[in-house]
């Protein structure tokens, strides 16, 4: 099931993710905290992928971002004026749909902002949440299926290091990680009915800035760099697990905001 | 002094029979049974004793319990009365009654041919509609001659009874169609008053080995349609001589055994239960006496086909609280002309603990029914039904649902009296069913108070739908529900209900998350939330309950 959020706020720095991962917590938490506790207290894959889309017409500028008390970065700050940012989520489960929208009910508004974390110029961003929307999703019924990215794919081999879609390996890797992510007992509980089969179409490489704490408390740096694969390419497999990666994402860090796709055609 | 034991079930149900045609002998005070008059009448532990005196009168008090107990003069008086009361306090009655009460009269007369010839033709139609006096005078010479020949109505009406019970033994024979009273008399009150009856030379009676038996016994319909032997089976007995002997007081107790059933009407046709307790003379007619009383409160009173439907659940339930104290309960159906059927009361303990249970949820839809192309069918008897023969689930519940919403929308072929509140006792009961009986007694972890809590927030999301004047959607989204409860499509139930949730900013009831894990539950919780979405009325249980 695939949901929209509209949030109103007046800007948005260039690192986000890690916060909407948190209003995504936040509103479990009011609603169903067991049910929260299972899904990050556990690392398991998250049974959702999300996007947020930052309004077209929109100012640009480079400011000071604090990321927390440690850290603090020079870099893209997103302002606009009374138009709603569109928080994107797909989920595969309805409890968490069901949870997370009742979360978002009660939980009405959400500091992006707190302490001295994500701060921007030393001022603070508050997340209003106005509507939930429940948009429609195409059926699955093929085998073969064109898709398009709304966030980037993240492909990370076992040393962590990025997969291109050029890569000769990308295939294998892909069905690796898909095959491992539906065994889970909470997704299907089973693995691929058969391999994937992956063909771009017209992909690029994109690189997202990110950071999480555990990121930044090991490393000792403010800000990770993600390589992705974003644009539109033919996924070929069987059309049960093609509505699974449909519904939750594809590849890495789903639950972080990568490998959101859409049908096209 | 003639001693009777109790025996075989057919023989048990004679003596009560014989004990109520002489009613007037014996009394229940304080809970105990007393013979009035221990010379004529002695009720020992399993076993009653009587002196032949006792037959004196006994063909009348015979004829007049019989006469009762099939019932049809006093209600076709009653009947014409009303009809005549009705034609008469109308001014200009409408045509459709005056057709109603002409067709209803046809057919009453054409299964009563006595009366039918002694009144001759029925006016047609056209002639009454044109004449209404026409009509009220068929109907009062009727209730003249009812009250005239009265005698003659008697007679034929007990004959006629009879005869379905017991085939074509002495005055039930065809060919006797006059004076059948007097048969009677002749055949078993004098015989018996005054101990008239040849006796076989050789043969005790083989049922009770005290007394010889009545000569030339034929044990054939005699005893009854389904009891003994008949002539036609000849090669079953020795020497094809199907004569077996059986003396004349066991004869009359057997004779008697009508008036131990009590009648009952089910699916529109006559049944006859009957409480074999054997531990006791007193028990056995305490019981049979307990179900009667049960089974004919106020039936006079109460024409109406709602109240029979009660009836059939009061009955239900009083054979699962005989079954239950370890009671045999046996049902007659003596319609049938080629062979009667005998059905024993054999269910789980289980189930009769849930007819027990919940009798008075099950009471809740006593008058409810539903109508396709004007054939109308009451519910609870199918309810009531599907429990006994193991095939009660969501789908009947569905298809109520389905006629519920064909009704809103004022479709011409179906009706129903059934509300989205009843419906919801009845997701209820279906669930409980389940549970007790077919998942033999595994819980499906889902308490009747959450139920109820989401039966509200269907209520409460509806009333939402009609505060924003969205109270069009309420058919269209119930439909879609029913569709995908029906095939129990938890993915298309979820998503139409999260949808409708969303674009009404309503929280959603956590409890369909359980749904998702235990698909069982799809159907309780599913149901009790389209129930609520169509019904006005909250249930103040469960309201703050989750």
């Amino acid at each position: 099931m695939r949901i929209k959020i509209t949030i109103q706020t007046n800007k948005l720095p260039i690192i986000y993710r890690h916060r909407i991962i948190s209003l995504i917590k936040e509103a479990l938490k009011k609603s169903d905290k067991d049910y929260k506790e299972f899904l990050y207290n556990n690392k398991i894959t998250k049974p959702f992928c999300f996007n947020l889309v930052i309004p077209k017409k929109k100012e640009i500028k480079k400011e000071t971002i604090q990321i927390d008390e440690k850290f603090q970065i020079e870099d893209l700050v997103f302002y606009f004026d009374n138009q709603p940012l569109n928080l994107y989520i797909s989920a595969y489960d309805y409890r968490f749909i069901i949870s997370l929208f009742n979360g978002l009910k009660r939980l009405k508004t959400f500091d992006f902002s707190y302490g001295n974390y994500s701060l921007v110029n030393g001022e603070k961003i508050k997340f209003y949440i106005k509507n939930v929307y429940s948009l429609n999703e195409r059926p699955i019924k093929n085998d073969v299926i064109i898709f398009k990215t709304n966030s980037p794919i993240i492909i990370e081999d076992k040393e962590d290091n990025p997969v291109l879609f050029d890569d000769k390996n990308f295939e294998s890797h892909l069905n690796e990680i898909s095959n491992r992510i539906l065994k889970s007992p909470h997704i299907k509980g089973k693995g691929l009915e058969k391999p994937l089969r992956f063909e771009p179409i017209k992909m690029q490489k994109q690189v997202v800035k990110h950071t999480l704490k555990d990121f930044r408390e090991k490393t000792g740096k403010p800000i990770m760099y993600l390589t992705g694969n974003s644009g539109i390419f033919k996924l070929s497999g069987h059309p049960k697990d093609l509505e699974i990666l449909y519904k939750i994402g594809i590849g890495n860090r789903t639950g972080q905001g990568f490998g959101m796709v859409e049908v096209l055609g | 002094m003639e001693r009777v034991y109790l025996g075989d079930w057919l023989y048990n149900a004679g003596i009560i029979g014989f004990l109520k045609i002489n009613s007037h002998l014996w009394d229940v005070k304080n809970h105990e049974l007393k013979s009035k008059d221990e010379n004529l009448l002695k009720i020992g532990e399993n076993y009653i004793e009587f002196d032949r005196k006792i037959f004196d009168g006994f063909a009348k008090r015979y004829f007049d319990y019989a006469f009762n107990q099939y019932g049809r003069y006093d209600h076709i008086v009653s009947l014409f009365n009303e009809y005549l009361k009705d034609l008469e306090s109308l001014e200009n009655p409408k045509e459709e009654i005056i057709s109603e009460i002409h067709t209803r009269l046809n057919k009453i007369l054409s299964g009563f041919s006595l009366l039918k010839k002694k009144l001759g033709k029925l006016p047609s139609k056209n002639i009454v509609k044109k004449d209404l006096t026409q009509l009220t005078n068929f109907l009062k010479n009727a209730l003249k001659i009812l009250k005239e020949d009265k005698e003659e109505f008697w007679e034929t009406d007990v004959q006629i009874y009879l005869r379905g019970i017991y085939g074509q033994k002495s005055f039930l024979n065809l060919s006797v169609n006059k004076n059948r009273f007097q048969k009677f008399q002749k055949d078993f009150e004098e015989t018996l008053l005054e101990n008239k009856n040849k006796k076989d030379k050789k043969y005790k009676c083989i049922n009770c080995s005290i007394r010889q038996a009545k000569k030339d016994t034929i044990f054939d319909t005699g005893i009854s349609k389904f009891y003994g032997l008949n002539p036609d089976s000849i090669n079953f007995v020795w020497n094809f001589n199907s004569k077996l002997p059986l003396c004349e007081i066991c004869e009359i107790i057997y004779f008697s055994y009508f008036a131990g059933l009590t009648p009952f009407r089910k699916d529109n046709k006559p049944v006859y239960y009957f409480v074999n307790s054997d531990t006791s003379i007193e028990n056995l007619l305490k019981e049979n006496l307990i179900l009667e009383q049960k089974l004919t409160t106020d039936i006079s009173e109460n024409k109406f086909i709602d109240f029979f439907t009660e009836l059939v659940l009061m009955s239900q339930s009083e054979k699962a609280r005989y079954f239950l104290a370890n009671t045999v309960v046996i049902e007659l159906d003596l319609n049938s002309d080629t062979m009667p059927k005998i059905y024993s009361f054999n269910i789980s303990k289980e189930k009769a603990e849930y007819l027990q249970k919940n009798k008075e949820d099950l009471k809740k839809l006593s008058k409810t029914f539903y109508e396709i192309k004007n054939e109308r069918f009451s519910i609870l008897p199918q309810i009531l039904e599907k429990i006994l023969d193991n095939s009660l689930s969501y789908e009947f519940l569905n298809n109520l649902l389905r006629i519920y919403l064909k009704k809103v929308n004022n479709s011409v072929y179906y009706k129903t009296n059934i509300n989205p509140y009843q419906m919801q006792i009845l997701n209820l009961l279906i669930k409980d069913f389940l549970e007790k009986i077919i998942f033999g007694g595994r819980s499906m972890d889902i308490s009747n108070n959450e139920l109820w809590f989401v039966y509200n927030k269907g209520a409460q999301l509806a009333k939402k739908l009609k505060d924003k004047n969205a109270e069009n959607k309420i058919q269209s989204i119930a439909y879609k529900l029913l569709n995908a409860l029906r095939v129990g499509n938890t993915n298309q139930f979820m998503d139409i209900l999260i949808r409708t949730y969303m674009a009404f900013e309503e929280e959603i009831p956590s409890s369909f998350v359980k749904t998702i894990s235990d698909k069982n539950l799809l159907y309780p919780l599913g149901y009790s939330f389209l129930n609520g979405f169509l019904g006005k009325e909250l249930n103040k249980e469960g309201l703050n309950n989750e």
